[in-house]
């Protein structure tokens, strides 16, 4: 076990980059409290704090994953990460339609069109919601779709899921996709992230 | 989604050239269509982004080992709650027995004795608990959507309220055997808070499927208890000795 306590930003981002258990535990045990502390002070549950924080780790993720190699931040992680944390509150006061108005925060040291925040904060809440709806499928629908998303074909998955043919596969492909497409379209937080994109 | 099965053609290259023609001018026209291809779109990729899901599934990992004082609570909050639906479960059940009517075949007898049971829990509230599976399960069932809630509930099979639940939606789709399973499971689990609606139910299944021997045996046992139950079971056996 790691017992280091304090991480530079760059291990902290190299650290959610790779995936690393104890960087990430550190991330949590230091941030999500404080996040929640904020979030639970403007209007908000603990629920809603855990959302904002897992889209947060989405965001900075994209964000670094976008940079390539460059993982240096101008201002320290903590204040980066509560910036979008903010950020993606007040998005979510507006979609709750909260009358509480909350200030700007302005991301230190990354430029208005070094990334489309706003978009970023999107996919990651879209993945947020469809992850909460893969999690009600039928393990076999859920199987069904983590094998899509590994580029094997149609026999080779159909094999894999002990199906008949690539036609039965693709009939159960189809039928996963619509049950979760109907999920998630009766999912009020994806109803106004839609709502929202509208001018 | 209307447009599902052209869509997967169009995004995988298989309409034939007229269609595809077709398909792009429906396109610039057909908000909906618009939409739903987009949508598509959006679901796929979130389906084939691993990285960001295995990311997520991590940090939920942690989430659930660092919240365990919160859960305590959460379970403490819970079995009170239990306790107030239980009750108001049994209420429910007792009002309709004054309005019921003396019917005498055991189909008859099976449709005026069994009402669909309300998920009348604070379901919203609980959501962020440990048998979440459950907690969905009650919404799907409140839905009607008893295939899904289903799903839910044998996710964690030994969860007794979702076993209660479990059979309750099996006898909603007509599964009358599977319920009696369920119920039964409930009843062996000793020591709960739904052995009396379990019992209940089970004696209702066999009613209904005309095993009116072991049916007999449980509405007996429950007229002879103390439980909610009881006079209804009573006035039950009333009516079935009538019919016979």
């Amino acid at each position: 076990m790691n017992k280091k306590v304090k991480y530079e930003t760059e291990e902290i981002i190299r650290g959610i980059l790779n995936h690393d258990r104890i960087v990430i535990t550190y991330v949590y045990k230091v941030h999500f409290i404080l996040v929640k502390k904020y979030v639970t002070s403007s209007s908000g549950t603990d629920e809603d704090a855990w959302d904002v924080f897992q889209d947060a780790i989405g965001v900075v993720y994209d964000f670094f994953k976008r940079k390539d190699s460059d993982l240096s931040l101008t201002s320290s992680f903590s204040t980066f990460f509560y910036a979008v944390c903010f950020n993606i509150w007040k998005n979510q006061l507006r979609y709750k339609n909260v009358r509480r108005k909350l200030k700007d925060v302005i991301i230190e040291g990354v430029s208005e069109d070094e990334w489309d925040l706003a978009e970023i904060i999107r996919s990651n809440t879209q993945m947020r919601i469809y992850l909460k709806y893969l999690d009600m499928l039928s393990e076999e629908c859920k199987k069904t779709l983590e094998l899509v998303g590994q580029g094997l074909n149609g026999n080779e998955i159909a094999d894999e899921l002990g199906l008949g043919s690539a036609q039965a596969f693709y009939n159960k492909k189809r039928s996963c996709i619509k049950k979760i497409l109907e999920l998630i379209n009766n999912d009020p937080e994806y109803q106004n992230l839609n709502d929202y994109e509208k001018p | 989604m209307k447009n599902l099965e052209k869509i997967e053609k169009y995004v995988n290259g298989e309409l034939e050239e007229s269609d595809l023609w077709e398909f792009k001018k429906a396109l610039e026209t057909d908000v909906l269509l618009k939409n739903e291809l987009r949508q598509y779109q959006e679901v796929m990729e979130l389906a084939q982004n691993k990285e960001k899901q295995n990311l997520m599934a991590l940090l939920n990992e942690i989430h659930q080992e660092n919240e365990v004082s919160t859960k305590k609570l959460f379970l403490n909050r819970h079995k009170v709650s239990l306790i107030a639906a239980s009750i108001l479960l049994l209420f429910a059940v007792g009002g309709s027995l004054f309005l019921m009517l003396n019917r005498n075949s055991q189909e008859e007898l099976f449709a005026s004795y069994y009402s669909t049971e309300s998920a009348s829990f604070n379901v919203r509230s609980a959501s962020a608990g440990m048998d979440q599976p459950v907690m969905q399960g009650m919404q799907f069932y409140e839905l009607q959507d008893y295939n899904t809630a289903l799903d839910m509930f044998s996710k964690v099979p030994d969860n007794i309220m979702g076993r209660l639940y479990s059979g309750l939606s099996h006898i909603e789709l007509g599964e009358f055997d599977k319920a009696i399973n369920d119920f039964k499971f409930v009843i062996k689990h000793n020591d709960n808070l739904f052995i009396d609606q379990a019992e209940w139910y089970l004696a209702l299944c066999y009613l209904k499927t005309n095993q009116t021997k072991e049916a007999t045996k449980y509405f007996e046992k429950i007229a002879g208890d103390r439980g909610f139950f009881k006079t209804k079971a009573q006035k039950l056996l009333e009516d079935l000795n009538k019919s016979k």
